[in-house]
């Protein structure tokens, strides 16, 4: 599903991603986990399409289309999806409203007719109550006024009504209490299945508690430096990034 | 500097100035003597009155109106009454409700009787000198007019066309009315010279808009000027889409305890048009509350200001006043001025004001782009939410969509990546 080949990125002069190579196929849940500075935001956010992030050489291939060539809205149409670190507020623009049109113009992209109100709302309705959103949360305008976790759960809430190919999870654990983590873990787990692949983006172990990774990646300055499986998680989480990597 | 033969030419020609000619020649020769206000006055600093500086100005004539087909985007009014090239149009003007049609009249007489209560200056004096026509407006005490009275305004003249109008509202006791001035015309050089007297007694509520679309070489000038008694509400609402230059003044006098304005404005100005509003709210009794909302935007070459001014009188304690401004620039070359002035005299009072000049947030942006959005209509999204502060306090309704439509047009028009 996605293939990443030798990519290098730089932030203005600085090369934070140094010949980063990954391949993640169907079905499959990643962990990437790394000390603060390894490159970590800098890799999802060149997967999403942020154009302040330079890619100097290097390829990635997803489900056959060169990705660095599409812009970010395009990338989403395609099937993939950021969850924030850090979820931006948007005063002014409800949350429907938002949602509706993120899929409206991601149907359009592919040439579908787009949804009415009433589809999408009962749509909305239903995923927002497996995921334990209140619908007045819905109303309100986006993440403005939302605490950490609300801004999380409605990542998730978000993730799920786009329902991408392949997920790319930002330390969507951070700032999570432990009711807040399992409800956003719920939602990355209702999210896997066999033609679906997960990119987890993480400092801390915690998260992979809840969701199983099938492969861990170390990454440490721009580079993975060591893959395996979970028992690495919890290996890196005991003797710390400097001793395993 | 008053380049403006025609008006020597009309006073001399004209054999009877309709209503009170010796207020409206005394008006005019002050305006001819003082001439058109330039960036050196600290009011009309922001404002670009340059093509007003032409020989060939000239009072507009009345249209041809055989081929004319007047849309104003409102399905359910009250009224509608249609001025084209500053003359009543009886042809074009439709009467709905018997209470709206028993409150207005048409008229071209110049009537001093509602002052204008701030000091005068030479636009203000040249439109009760020259006044066409307008509207006169008295609504009965009690009597609520629902559905709005729709005032349209239509330039279809030659080059360099001169319309001066002036409106009158008055609503009694308890009384309540909605009115939209809307103007707009072609792409002549042309100059609008708009004026609406308001008076609200005590309890009445009015809500008033104001919208240019005017064309793209015309200059708008637009005042109103409000007197309000006890527990009146006025609602104000200014919103500038067209015009190379289009300025609009509120001067509110709050002379009755627990009046309550309410001043919103939005300006959207792109590729050398410039947008200005200018405000006075005057608290001259205690108990009363003021709150200003104006969003502008100014994109390539565009130009908006703001100058907002407070004064609170040594006897208005308890009064409130608040005032927001707030500017986006989406291009370098956009330019935003902020000139709020608060002149307060009483010692208890809560007056607050804020300005800010920003751009667009980035990471809203990438936000929205990376969940399907594209950039375009992601900016007009974020755009539209801005602007929406100053349209939020109009109530719900046909009038609110189509002036949010007319937004969103703009929007379409002017900011997609290809325009910026």
């Amino acid at each position: 599903m996605l293939n990443i080949t030798d990519l290098h990125v730089n932030v203005g002069d600085s090369q934070i991603i140094n010949g980063l190579n990954l391949r993640i196929k169907a079905g499959e849940t990643h962990a990437i986990m790394g000390p603060n500075g390894a490159g970590k935001s800098t890799l999802a956010s060149t997967l999403a399409g942020r154009t302040t992030f330079d890619v100097t050489s290097g390829s990635v291939d997803f489900e056959g289309q060169n990705l660095l060539e599409m812009e970010a809205h395009e990338r989403v149409a395609a099937g993939l999806f950021l969850g924030f670190q850090y979820p931006v507020e948007i005063p002014g623009v409800s949350n429907l409203n938002f949602m509706r049109t993120a899929m409206n113009s991601i149907r359009k992209q592919l040439g579908k007719s787009e949804l009415s109100a009433g589809e999408f709302l009962k749509e909305v309705r239903t995923v927002a109550a497996k995921l334990d959103m209140d619908f007045d949360m819905l109303k309100r305008f986006v993440n403005v006024g939302f605490s950490g976790g609300e801004k999380k759960r409605n990542e998730m809430v978000q993730m799920a009504m786009l329902n991408p190919k392949l997920a790319i999870l930002d330390e969507t654990d951070s700032g999570l209490d432990i009711d807040a983590l399992r409800i956003v873990s719920d939602g990355i787990n209702a999210q896997r299945r066999d033609d679906t692949a997960i990119l987890m983006i993480t400092h801390y172990q915690r998260l992979l508690d809840y969701v199983k990774p099938d492969f861990v990646h170390v990454l440490s300055a721009g580079q993975i430096v060591k893959s395996g499986g979970p028992e690495l998680a919890r290996e890196l989480e005991e003797k710390g990034y400097a001793a395993v990597a | 500097m008053m380049p403006f033969d025609f008006i020597d030419h009309y006073l001399n020609t004209a054999s009877s100035l309709s209503g009170d000619a010796v207020a409206r020649r005394d008006a005019v020769q002050a305006a001819l003597k003082d001439g058109l206000p330039t960036s050196k006055h600290e009011n009309w600093r922001y404002t670009n009155l340059k093509a007003l500086k032409s020989n060939a100005f000239a009072l507009t004539s009345v249209a041809d109106q055989n081929e004319m087909v007047i849309e104003d985007g409102l399905k359910d009014v009250s009224a509608r009454l249609v001025f084209i090239n500053g003359h009543y149009s009886p042809e074009q003007s439709q009467f709905f409700d018997e209470r709206a049609k028993a409150s207005i009249r048409i008229s071209d007489e110049y009537s001093s009787a509602l002052a204008v209560p701030d000091k005068t200056d030479v636009i203000t004096g040249m439109n009760a000198g020259l006044m066409q026509a307008g509207a006169v407006i008295n609504v009965a005490e009690n009597c609520v007019i629902d559905l709005p009275i729709s005032i349209q305004h239509i330039s279809e003249g030659a080059d360099y066309g001169a319309q001066f109008i002036r409106h009158t509202i008055t609503l009694s006791e308890g009384a309540s009315a909605s009115v939209i001035e809307a103007f707009t015309g072609n792409d002549k050089t042309y100059w609008t010279n708009a004026i609406t007297n308001i008076k609200l007694c005590d309890g009445a509520q009015l809500d008033h808009v104001r919208l240019s679309e005017e064309g793209v070489n015309a200059v708008h000038t637009s005042k109103a000027f409000v007197l309000m008694d006890a527990k009146a509400k006025y609602h104000a609402l200014t919103l500038s889409l067209g015009g190379e230059t289009t300025r609009f003044e509120s001067h509110v006098r709050i002379q009755g305890e627990g009046a309550v304005a309410t001043i919103d404005g939005a300006a959207l100005a792109s590729l050398g048009t410039s947008h200005d509003a200018l405000t006075h709210i005057d608290h001259t009794v205690p108990n009363a509350h003021s709150d200003q909302v104006f969003r502008t935007i100014a994109s390539k070459r565009g130009r908006t200001s703001f100058q907002g001014k407070v004064t609170v009188a040594q006897n208005a304690q308890k009064t409130l006043a608040d005032q927001s401004f707030r500017a986006l620039l989406l291009d370098r070359t956009g330019e935003a001025n902020a000139k709020p002035e608060l002149e307060i005299l009483a010692d208890d009072v809560k007056c607050s004001h804020g300005a800010t000049v920003g751009e667009l947030d980035e990471n809203a942006l990438f936000y929205m782009q990376s969940r399907g959005i594209d950039p375009d209509t992601a900016r007009q999204i974020l755009v539209e939410a801005f602007t929406g502060d100053a349209l939020a306090r109009l109530s719900e309704g046909a009038l609110k969509d189509m002036l949010v439509a007319k937004t969103q047009n703009w929007m379409r028009t002017h900011l997609t990546s290809e325009a910026i």
